[in-house]
């Protein structure tokens, strides 16, 4: 480890990104200075307002900011949101430019937001679109973004990251005024050094196009952003326009830069991402009944005799083995866990297809390489990257996240950049980092030996998989457990009746597989099953309330003693147990069967 | 049920097992140190085996089997039990080296014979096994051998050992060293009892490893002890076709026991969590907890939720295992795998029509390269999970692997620049730094010289993967199990020294790291890797300190607010900054004292006195601290350029007893560990302190110098570690 020693700045540069470290979730924001703040800047002349399959691009635009604002209150509540019109006749902005209007200023949507939002979806035309605000193509898209600029300089909050979205239908904006476009070309320079990023969102009607090379490259081209790929095909259908801004909305915040050392002295550093992360109900909090204001949590560790006040120096830790109290200073506990430097350090290489499917702890990370720490990491990386997808290899690395994990062994899975047919990139350039078990972590399962299949039944299964086969992608499918979350706390927010009724697309259509394969269905149980078969004892649920009651009664029937010295406890259900235990007055380390089993058999010394 | 295993270790203790060539340890010291490792093992990770020890070599006899004729010279030193601190210490400090030899296959059957008798009338025992350790030095009597391997065979007893490097049958005899590494000759003697103890191995299929390989050997004595209960359900094929199902976890990633807290004084004292609710207002009002409602906060708009509320909104599903469709396996990602566990499904016991239409589905799935998508729920309680089934077929069995799959949700959709990996570059922007030929070449190298795929060359010159997850142990769970033994012993020693094994385990095979040697240096000179020189933006309130001590240095140019307000259109722009606020108030401070039109600066400082003040005591753990440190150098700073320190002195003595008293005296620890104290005469003429009594402040509060702040995850950790 010699290698990295005599590097101190690692260190400093490292523990300082501005990620999160914690399993990521995504709306712990709650670090200083990480909220993100973002700008609809949506074309407001008259061809956004034609009307093509019942939606104008306008509406398609105000459907994708509403869509945005609320998934950005269920996501991360600390980002920043606003929306400008260009275009209008009237104005309103804190420069006084002509036809431009800040419908919203930049700040934390809520509830009102996404209902003014909807009114521009509703009849009669767009909430009068034309008569509130009006339309007028003597704009400047200079002084438009000059808005967006001023809109983020003068935000009384720290914004971590600064983004602005273009809506606009028109290929080429001032087309007999090469002095504003000119300008306009300028000022998107302007944003780029101060920060902020531009993102052209461009529609097209029907029968129109879009032929970005008339202007907006040129416009583009001046942001030489990092994330510089193919510029996606103009969007006509709102879930394109979706998919694009959705891989926009968020800031990619990494959630650490590290080194990856591919041998002595030989290091280079990537920024480590999570492309995937369950994402999990907010947390609640906690609200005072008879004003609604939050209220603070404070807790103290006391002395259970006399109340005293413990600081943390007051306190230790430690864990009991048979019969001895063994303690530790929390710094002791921090060593015990440090092994070394963080990062990735490669072990070497093995053939993609050692890595089975079973080998999976926890949801994967993505590396990307990363300048801003070393230089020429790009070049390095791109050489691994490239020679492992030609090489059909993975590397194998022990990886230590921070300074407070303990290491484990990952595989760098390398993954070439892949787009959809719409040219918007699906899967990053970069390695996947998969993180493998430990011995520890393996169980034994042991398998009986039954029969096998016959040809003619594993064909009849292959028809049955053939009928019902279809494409698979996890986008299609949201969490309707967290979804009904939402959808009630949107009723409830926005003071509706009644919340949107949530479909539930983990069910199967079961129609459709009758219909598709009801027969082969049949048939393949009558080649397995024999007559009369039912399939073993199904188990009805039964109702939360009555199982603890006849647990009552079942445990009194039962010699609790007498089961477990048989053997015989995982015959017994939960409820059962957990009166047992209850019964017996024995502490359990968890309510799973497993523990409470443990505890029994403890208690009666088996 | 559990499994758990009656385990005998027979331990050689006579003379040739204390030999060894200067400065390497011996075969008895390797021998005792990785019986320490399976003890640890069974005692810190709770496993129910019980362990018996029997000494082979000691001075005197003791064992049933001794007639006074035949079995001499062997001890049971420790009768089948569970493995407790007693036997750890007498394995660490009681065993000594004897000159009398013992017969190794009579400690063997002396073994056996106790498991036997010792498992007699205690239950629960689904294995029973023998560890030898030695170096096979000592003379042995082959009598009745085949008896032994019988019996053995007939109580089915594991046979394992531990010893010296077996010869290489091909008889290509330098490619390894003898015992522990070194290259010793082996005795007559010794080859003789190899000869032996081979035949007895191949005879009970047992297993042997090298005093060096005590770790990865470990995995044979692993405590079996995480049970996992069958999770039984129909799985639903289609309307009308169930299989009925089970699934018991394959892998899961196993967690440490979780330390408790105690108190330092007397960790018997118990202690407890107490939890109080406050307003937000000036005095933090306490409320009970029965006037608190929970609520979900909806952007800006917080939402009250009713126990009604929560009562009608809850999703409501049942327990299953549905087909939604079935997949190509192309169609599922390596790294959209989610969830911590993998499954394994097979047909629920003794049902074999269950059986049979599974291995129908499990060789169709494999044969078409597919998977089945499902729904699970656990139960109830749960919330439903998208997952795939995925076929596996050994020799032996069959099952369908599950595991969980994302939900739109959990998606992140970033854009990343694309890399210049493509046969042509030149649309990117970064084609510059497109890997030269040279520099692929060297990659390539690289990959062929680090193939672990066949680096572990073992006796009989047959390759094997390295690292394989199976005989890879998480080095934690040993570093963790090897303090608390120490700790539990001599309770006032330091944590001990890694063990060299568990540090080996991390490293690549030594050859590995050869092969690749050469190649690295190469790279290196091909690959141009430079550090960014960047200005450490330490903020800690020292360097602010600092900064400001020397009148005439720069201006405090750690502190960021001075660079936001550098450049145009910030300048122009500022809108007008009337209170100091929790998000920057280093900025709003700095903003209200520099407007030119009115004196603010008292009425700036009470404002941010009151913020810090806030600050700190909102603070999640030592989180906000920094800034907090930030808060008060700066106010320090400005107290002194503006010559006004009698408002700062008087604060900071009353922040020592306000924050002591609110129970953050670690803030304090921080004001005192970086050194900041009231303003005196020498900074600034006005004050009417002297130096003396500005360190004095700090006095008696003295801090370990070292970093006392502990990281926010830390904190975190502990907190959760509370919460359980």
């Amino acid at each position: 480890m010699a290698g990295f020693d005599d590097l101190p700045t690692w260190g400093g540069n490292f523990a300082d990104d501005d990620g999160d470290e914690d399993e990521g979730e995504y709306q712990t924001q709650t670090r200083w200075g990480s909220k993100d703040g973002l700008i609809f800047l949506i074309d407001c002349t008259e061809s956004m307002f034609e009307k093509s399959e019942e939606q104008s691009n306008f509406e398609l635009a105000i459907k994708c900011a509403k869509n945005v604002i609320q998934n950005k209150i269920i996501s991360s509540d600390k980002d920043l949101m606003g929306i400008v019109f260009y275009g209008t006749e009237k104005e309103s902005n804190s420069s006084d430019f002509k036809h431009i209007y800040v419908n919203f200023d930049l700040e934390l949507p809520g509830a009102p937001r996404v209902l003014e939002l909807e009114a521009f979806l509703e009849e009669p035309e767009n909430n009068d679109f034309s008569s509130n605000y009006g339309h007028n193509d003597n704009y400047s898209l200079s002084e438009a973004m000059w808005t967006c600029q001023n809109m983020f300089s003068n935000c009384s909050q720290k914004i971590g990251y600064k983004r602005v979205l273009l809506f606009t239908n028109n290929d080429i904006p001032h087309s007999h005024n090469a002095a504003l476009q000119r300008q306009a070309i300028k000022k998107a320079k302007d944003l780029a050094e101060t920060g902020v990023e531009l993102e052209l969102m461009h529609m097209q009607n029907p029968g129109q196009t879009f032929d970005v090379t008339l202007f907006y490259r040129d416009l583009l081209i001046e942001l030489d952003s990092e994330d510089t790929t193919v510029l996606p095909d103009p969007s006509q259908k709102f879930e394109e326009l979706l998919t694009r801004v959705r891989s926009k909305d968020h800031k990619k915040r990494a959630t650490g830069r590290i080194p990856l050392t591919l041998g002595e002295g030989m290091q280079l550093s990537v920024g480590v991402y999570n492309l995937v992360r369950t994402c999990t109900k907010p947390a609640a909090v906690k609200l005072y009944k008879k004003t609604n204001e939050e209220v603070k949590t404070v807790s103290k560790t006391v002395l259970t005799e006399t109340a005293e006040v413990l600081m943390p120096q007051d306190l230790k830790v430690s864990q009991e083995y048979s019969g001895r109290k063994i303690c530790f200073e929390n710094e002791e506990v921090r060593e015990m866990k440090n092994f070394g430097a963080t990062g990735l350090h490669l072990m070497g290489f093995k053939p993609t297809s050692s890595l089975k499917r079973y080998l999976h702890t926890k949801p994967a990370q993505f590396i990307y390489p990363d300048e801003s720490i070393i230089e020429g990491s790009i070049t390095a990386f791109c050489a691994l990257l490239k020679k492992c997808i030609e090489k059909d290899v993975i590397g194998l690395c022990k990886y230590i996240r921070s300074k407070s994990s303990t290491p484990v062994f990952v595989a760098l899975l390398p993954q070439e950049e892949e787009f959809d047919e719409n040219n918007v990139q699906v899967t990053p350039p970069g390695f996947h980092v998969i993180f493998l078990p430990f011995a520890d972590d393996m169980r034994k399962v042991t398998h009986e030996n039954t029969p096998r299949a016959k040809t003619d039944q594993v064909d009849k299964a292959k028809d049955l998989i053939k009928k019902l086969t279809r494409p698979f992608r996890s986008e299609d499918i949201e969490n309707p457990a967290l979804q009904t979350h939402y959808a009630n706390l949107e009723a409830l927010a926005l003071d509706r009746d009644a919340p949107d009724s949530v479909q539930d697309l983990t069910l199967p259509d079961e129609r459709g597989i009758t219909k598709r394969a009801g027969k082969i269905i049949e048939e393949f149980k009558e080649l397995v099953f024999p007559e009369g078969y039912t399939p073993g004892a199904k188990r009805k649920a039964t109702p939360a309330g009555g199982a603890a009651k006849k647990a009552k009664a079942e445990s009194q029937d039962i010699d609790i003693r007498k089961e477990a010295e048989d053997g015989k406890l995982g015959k017994l259900t939960v409820p059962v147990l957990k009166e047992a235990v209850k019964n017996l007055k024995i502490k359990t380390t968890g309510t799973k069967k497993a523990d409470l089993i443990d505890a029994i058999t403890d208690h009666f010394d088996l | 049920m559990a499994e758990k295993e009656a385990i005998a270790i027979v331990l050689d203790i006579g003379p040739s097992m204390n030999q060894a060539p200067p400065g390497e340890i011996t075969s008895l010291q390797s021998s005792l140190n990785a019986i320490t490792m399976i003890l640890q093992r069974k005692i810190f990770a709770e496993a129910k085996d019980e362990v018996a020890l029997v000494l082979c070599g000691t001075a005197d006899t003791q064992n049933d089997l001794a007639d006074g004729d035949s079995y001499e010279n062997i001890t049971v030193k420790r009768t089948l039990c569970l493995p407790d601190w007693p036997l750890l210490e007498m394995v660490q400090k009681d065993i000594q080296p004897s000159s009398v030899s013992g017969d190794f296959i009579d400690a063997t059957v002396v073994a056996m014979d106790h498991l036997v008798k010792g498992i007699q009338g205690k239950k629960g025992f689904t294995g029973k096994r023998i560890i030898l350790f030695s170096d096979l030095g000592g003379e042995f009597g082959e009598d009745g051998l085949e008896d032994i391997v019988a019996s053995m065979k007939h109580e089915n007893v594991d046979f394992n050992i531990i010893g010296p490097d077996f010869d290489e049958e091909s008889g290509d005899g330098d490619a390894k060293g003898g015992a522990n590494g070194h290259k010793k000759e082996k005795t007559a003697q010794q080859q003789a009892g190899e000869v032996v103890v081979r035949s007895i191995i191949e005879a009970v299929d047992g297993a042997h490893y090298a005093f060096s390989e005590a770790l990865p050997a470990l995995s044979f004595f692993q405590a079996r002890q995480k049970r996992s209960m069958a999770w039984k359900v129909p799985l639903e094929l289609g309307p009308g076709l169930e299989i009925p199902v089970q699934g018991l976890i394959k892998v899961q990633a196993a967690t440490a026991k979780s330390f408790k807290k105690v108190y330092a004084k007397d960790p018997d004292e118990q202690i407890t969590t107490v939890r109080t609710y406050h307003l937000n207002d000036d005095d933090e009002t306490e409320i009970e907890k029965e006037d608190t409602v929970q609520g979900h906060r909806y952007g800006n708009t917080l939402v009250p939720f009713s126990q009604d509320d929560l009562e009608n909104m809850k999703f409501k599903a049942t327990k299953c295992l549905k087909l939604l469709c079935f997949s190509k396996s192309d169609d599922i990602k390596r790294h959209h795998y989610m969830g911590n566990s993998v499954m394994a499904f097979s047909a629920q016991k003794g049902d074999e029509a269950a059986a049979l239409a599974l291995s129908a589905i499990i060789k169709a799935l494999y044969e078409t390269n597919s998977v089945a998508i499902v729904r699970r729920c656990y139960s109830a309680a749960a919330s439903p999970k998208i997952g795939f089934l995925s076929p596996h077929i050994k020799a032996n069995y069959e099952c369908l692997f599950y595991t969980e799959l994302p939900f739109m949700e959990d998606l992140r959709q970033f854009t990343f620049g694309s890399l210049p990996i493509k046969e042509d570059n030149s649309d990117l922007p970064n084609k510059k730094q497109q890997p030269s030929s040279d520099q692929l070449k060297v990659m390539d190298d690289l990959i062929e010289n680090m193939d672990l795929s066949k680096a572990i060359v073992d006796e009989d010159g047959d390759t094997e993967e390295a690292f394989k997850p199976k005989l890879t142990f998480n080095p934690y769970f040993q570093r963790l199990y090897q303090c608390i033994q120490q700790r539990g012993m001599s309770p006032d020693a330091p944590l001990p020294e890694l063990s060299s094994i568990v540090e080996k385990s991390m490293i690549p095979p030594e050859n590995i790291v050869n092969n690749a040697k050469p190649v690295v240096v190469k790279m290196k000179t091909l690959f141009k890797l430079e550090m960014v020189k960047k200005d450490k933006e330490e903020k800690t309130g020292q360097n602010v300190f600092k900064d400001g001590e020397s009148s005439d240095g720069p201006p405090a140019k750690k502190v960021k607010v001075d660079d936001d307000l550098k450049g145009g259109m910030e300048d122009i722009t500022k809108s007008k900054v009337t209170e100091v606020g929790t998000v920057d108030p280093v900025y709003d401070f700095k903003t209200i004292i520099s407007q030119k039109d009115e004196d603010r600066f008292e009425e700036a400082c009470k404002m941010m006195q009151k913020k810090l003040i806030e600050i700190v005591m909102d603070s999640f753990g030592t989180q906000a601290y920094s800034k907090a440190m930030d808060c008060l150098t700066v106010l320090r700073q400005e107290s002194i350029k503006n010559s006004e320190p009698k408002m700062f002195n008087t604060y900071l003595r009353e922040l020592k007893e306000t924050i002591v008293g609110k129970g953050k005296k670690d803030f304090w620890d921080r004001i005192v560990y970086d050194k900041v104290t009231v303003i005196d005469k020498s900074e600034c003429p006005e004050s009417d302190v002297t130096k003396e009594e500005a360190d004095r402040l700090l006095e008696g509060d003295v801090v370990k110098t070292e970093d006392t702040a502990p990281t926010q995850e830390e904190e975190a950790d502990d907190l959760l570690a509370e919460m359980d």
